[in-house]
Formats: C-alpha cells, structure tokens, sequence
C-alpha cells in the first residue's frame, strides 16, 4: 500500500469508528426512542388527556355525591330542605306536613338546584358550575374551562356534567297528587284507618316502611311512602355502598274535611 | 501482485488498486453494512418496546379510570379514595384491567390480590359473590 493509500485507509476506518461510536451512543442513550413516530401523542395522552380525565372523575364524583345527598335530604324531610322547611310545619316526630288546618303545602323541588350548587360549591371551592338542572333522571350543568399544563404541552378541556342519578323529582308530582286524593276521600272521616286502608296507594305506609302501623295524633297521619318508581340510591359513606329503596316521609293532617276547589 | 490501472484519467488521477485492497475493501463494505444494519435495528427494536411500554400504561390507566367511571354510575363512594393512587396502581390480569377488588371475578384472585392493587390500606375480601375493598383503619373496617 503506497502513501496515498494508506492515507485513505486510516481515514476510512475513522469514518467508520464515528458511524458506529455515533449509532452505539445514540442506542444506548435512548436517542433513537425519542425519534419514534407517535411518542409525543402518546405522552400527550398520559400527562394531559389522562390527567383532565381524573380530574373529570373528580368533580363528577364530588357532583353525584351531592346530589344523592339532597335526594335524600328531601325525601326523608318530604320534599323539603333544611333551610326552606313546610310553612306547614313538622309533626311531633319532625315530619313535614303537606297539609295543615286547611293549608296545603307542596314541596317545592326548585330549591333543589340552590342546594345542590351550595353543596358543590362546598365540595369543589376551585369551580363555579351555571345552569344546573334535573332533567327526569339525569342532572346537569356547565362548567368553566380548565387547562392543564406539562412538559408536552397544553390540553383545555370542559368540566360540564352530564349525570345520569338513576332518580327524578318527578315522582313529587304522582305523589301529591295521590295525596290530593288521599285528602279528598278520608279527611273529617270518623273512621280514618278504614278509608285510608281504601284509598290510599299501596306504596303508602303508615307510620314506617318496614314496620307500617297506624297512628293518628289529632287528625294527623304520618306516611312514609316508597318510590312508586322504585328509584333506589346509595347510601352511606363507603366506597362500595347499598343501594335502598328512596322513602318520603309525609305528615297529612286528616282531622278537618277538605272542600275542593272548584 | 497485477495492478488495475486506470489510464484514461492522468498521471495525478491515477488510482492505484491491486486485488487483496480491492477484496478487503469489499469485506469492509459487507462488515460495515451488517454492523450498522444491527445497530439499527436495536435502535427500531429498544424504540419499539418502549413504545409499546408507553401505550401499554396509557391504556391501563385509561382502562383504570374507565373502570372507576362503571363503579360511580353504580353508586360508589369514589370521594373514599384517591383516584389518582388508584389508577396508578391499576394492574392487568388475564387481560383485564383491575382497579378496585370489585374487579377480581374469582374468590382466589380476590383474596389473593393477584393484580397486587393494594396500597396497603385495604385488602380485598370475598363476600360469596362478590370482591370487596375492605379498608384497615384504627381496628374499623369500611367496605
């Protein structure tokens, strides 16, 4: 080998100790992985989309949770709420009256939505949500826009609700009017128990749901009555919680005889 | 040793060759090609697996918050726990993601905890039909 060859021999084999030196670092460094088609959209995914999806399932728990809640709340109480109770009154046990010496109160189940937002601005002080509504079994609402930042980028998603609670206030609607009726056949009646055992709807117990027995205390009847819907929530604070049956209490008093409106 | 000459080109131009540096460059040739075609291929190879890692975990943890999604429209309380730990924990058995115990469909992988999705503040409990987070605290157990 002459000079010139020798020349072009070492300088090939440098050449060819770069290419390798280059390729081996660039493996063992993981440089080839960060060049892989689709790896940016996949770290995308996890750090952003991932992360706006827990956080989804964060406020949507928060919401179902309050909105069980004041199902409850309301049932138990009659359809009324803590702060906003019967103008009726309460019977001695703390019912809720829907009629009293003439005085027909209703539940109002409007004050659900003021509710259940106070509860969820308890819950999640960092969002405010607009235009909350029960739509037969489904509760709604919109929420701002939130964004989430990481070493990927940006993601903006929105934190709507759209809850399906397995439960509607429209059953108040059937059950008022049972009570309407209820009203109609027996008050003033001297034999209370027989005509309510007439009229009233199956679904209508005295006193308790799992132990009914008449009583009357001046006219006035308690009733705690089942979902005729058999709408049923969990209860409880676990995680894995029993489902029961939703019961109204309700407080009718039967003592005076009701004229109807005409 | 025959030289090959090329003449057409002149006395500067003229490159030099016998047939040993011609067969040795050849070998080269081939050596380089394969020690570079291998070098490759790990790079695609080890970029590969650790794609598929990378999509394997998103989908788990995707899997896990889906899997949490079926237990709130059931009813369950996931104010109870952290989602978060949850998800992260989520494991894969035969196929299937587990996030809570109530994903284990067999009495042996309940109990077991074959996913190993525990933290340490539950253990997972058979309850005849179903599998359980039993939570461990102060000596009162939550299910």
């Amino acid at each position: 080998m002459n000079k010139k060859g020798l020349l072009l021999s070492i300088a090939f084999w440098l050449v060819f100790l770069a290419i390798i030196a280059y390729l081996g670092m660039t493996v063992a460094q993981g440089g080839a992985v960060a060049g892989v088609k689709g790896k940016w959209q996949v770290d995308f995914l996890a750090k952003n989309y991932l992360e706006a999806e827990q956080q989804l399932l964060i406020y949507d728990s928060a919401v179902y949770n309050a909105a069980v809640k004041v199902a409850l709340e309301m049932a138990s109480n009659g359809g009324f709420i803590s702060e906003n109770p019967s103008p009726c009154g309460k019977t001695s046990n703390g019912v809720s009256l829907w009629y009293k010496n003439g005085q027909l109160c209703l539940p109002s189940v409007d004050k659900t939505v003021d509710k259940t937002k106070s509860l969820l601005q308890q819950k999640i002080k960092s969002r405010t949500y607009n235009n909350l509504e029960y739509d037969k079994t489904i509760f709604r609402g919109e929420g701002e826009k939130e964004t989430i930042t990481s070493d990927i980028g940006a993601y903006t998603f929105p934190t709507s609700f759209f809850i399906d609670l397995g439960y509607s206030y429209d059953e108040y609607s059937q059950l008022t009017g049972e009570a309407w009726q209820i009203l109609l056949q027996c008050s003033g009646k001297e034999d209370l128990k027989s005509c309510l055992d007439g009229n009233k709807p199956p679904h209508w117990k005295y006193t308790s749901c799992t132990n009914p027995q008449f009583n009357q205390e001046n006219g006035v009847v308690v009733f705690c009555i089942e979902s005729p819907s058999r709408y049923v929530l969990p209860v409880g604070e676990e995680l894995f919680r029993p489902k029961e049956l939703v019961t109204y209490m309700v407080g009718l008093d039967l003592s005076a005889v009701v004229i109807p409106i005409q | 040793m025959r030289s090959l000459r090329f003449k057409r080109f002149g006395k500067k131009g003229i490159v030099s060759i016998n047939l040993l540096e011609l067969f040795s460059m050849a070998a080269f040739t081939v050596i380089i090609y394969f020690l570079v075609s291998l070098l490759l291929f790990a790079g695609i190879n080890s970029a590969q697996k650790e794609s598929k890692n990378d999509i394997a975990a998103f989908k788990r943890a995707d899997a896990g918050v889906q899997n949490l999604r079926v237990l709130l429209q059931d009813g369950a309380n996931l104010e109870m726990i952290n989602i978060e730990t949850t998800v992260e924990r989520s494991g894969v058995l035969a196929g299937k993601t587990i996030t809570s115990c109530r994903d284990y469909v067999t009495e042996r992988d309940c109990v077991d905890d074959t996913a190993a999705i525990s933290d340490g503040t539950f253990i997972c409990q058979w309850t005849g039909t179903q599998c359980y987070n039993k939570f461990r605290s102060f000596g009162r157990s939550k299910s």
